[in-house]
C-alpha cells in the first residue's frame, strides 16, 4: 500500500525574533563553542551533529576560514570554532 | 591647691572621654523586626508561557490565544524569576501533520535577568502558515520548561 502522506510544508522562510525585560547579553558576548575534529569527521557530520542540520556546514566553515582554505578538507585535531546556532 | 585642680581636672577628662566611648556603642535594638531582603534565586525558573498575537513593552502577550489565522505573527511570551549572571532561552516551534513532525523554527535569547522578567519569541512568515497542529517548546539553559500546543486555521 503506497504511503499517501502530505508532504511536509517548507518552513525555511519564516522569520523570528525575540526581546526581554532582561538585560539580553549580546550573541558575541556569549561563549563560542569549540569541536576537535576526529578521525572520520567532515564539516556536514559536523553541523549535523551540532545543530541537527547538515546543511549548515558552510556556517562552521566561515567560522573557521583561518584554519580552514578548503571545506573537504579537515584534519584531525583541528579545532574549530563553532558559531552559536542562532548567531 | 593646684595639685586637687589637676586631679579634678583628669577626673573630668577621664569622664568625658568615658561618656564619648559610651556615645560610640550601638544603640540597643528595639523590637528586633528582621530587615534582611530576600534574595533572588541565582537559578532560572520558567513560571508561565502565554501566546498571543502581540506584546507590549512589558513584553506580555495582551490577549492570550491559542488559535492563530494563517498570516498571524505568533508570539511566546515566557515569564521566568530567578537572577542568574546569565541564562539562555530557547523556543523551538514545531508543525505537525499526519504523525510527523518538523521544526519550524528555532530561536535563542541569552539574558542576565536581575529577577522577574519576561521574554518574548515570534515568528512570521511572507507565506501563509499552512493551516494545522503547532506546538512552541521553551528551553531554559537547554533543559524543556514547558510547551504550548496552538493551531492555526
Amino acid at each position: 500500500m503506497a504511503d499517501i502522506r502530505k508532504p511536509m510544508p517548507d518552513f525555511s522562510d519564516v522569520q523570528s525574533g525575540s526581546s526581554s525585560t532582561a538585560r539580553e547579553t549580546p550573541k558575541s558576548a556569549v561563549q563560542e563553542q569549540t569541536y576537535t575534529v576526529k578521525k572520520g569527521d567532515s564539516l556536514s557530520k559536523i553541523a549535523k551533529s551540532l545543530y541537527g542540520d547538515a546543511s549548515r556546514w558552510r556556517r562552521i566553515f566561515e567560522a573557521n576560514r583561518d584554519i580552514i582554505k578548503d571545506p573537504d578538507l579537515i584534519y584531525p585535531d583541528q579545532v574549530l570554532k563553532i558559531p552559536n546556532e542562532n548567531a | 591647691m593646684i595639685r586637687l585642680q589637676r586631679m579634678l581636672g583628669a577626673a573630668a577628662l577621664i569622664a568625658l572621654v568615658g561618656a564619648t566611648a559610651c556615645k560610640k556603642e550601638a544603640p540597643p535594638t528595639i523590637g528586633g523586626a528582621d530587615t534582611t531582603m530576600a534574595m533572588p534565586s541565582t537559578n532560572l525558573s520558567v513560571t508561565g508561557i502565554e501566546l498571543g498575537k502581540a506584546v507590549g513593552v512589558d513584553k506580555r502577550v495582551s490577549m492570550p490565544m491559542t488559535t492563530f489565522g494563517t498570516r498571524d505573527t505568533i508570539y511566546a511570551s515566557v515569564a521566568t524569576s530567578g537572577a542568574p549572571a546569565t541564562a539562555t532561552l530557547s523556543a523551538v516551534w514545531s508543525f505537525t501533520q499526519d504523525g510527523q513532525t518538523a521544526v519550524v523554527d528555532s530561536s535563542s535569547q541569552t539574558i542576565s535577568p536581575t529577577g522577574d522578567a519576561v521574554t518574548e519569541f515570534h515568528v512570521s512568515r511572507a507565506n501563509a502558515w499552512p493551516t494545522g497542529t503547532y506546538k512552541v517548546e521553551v528551553f531554559a539553559n537547554g533543559a524543556s520548561a514547558g510547551s504550548r500546543d496552538f493551531e492555526v486555521r
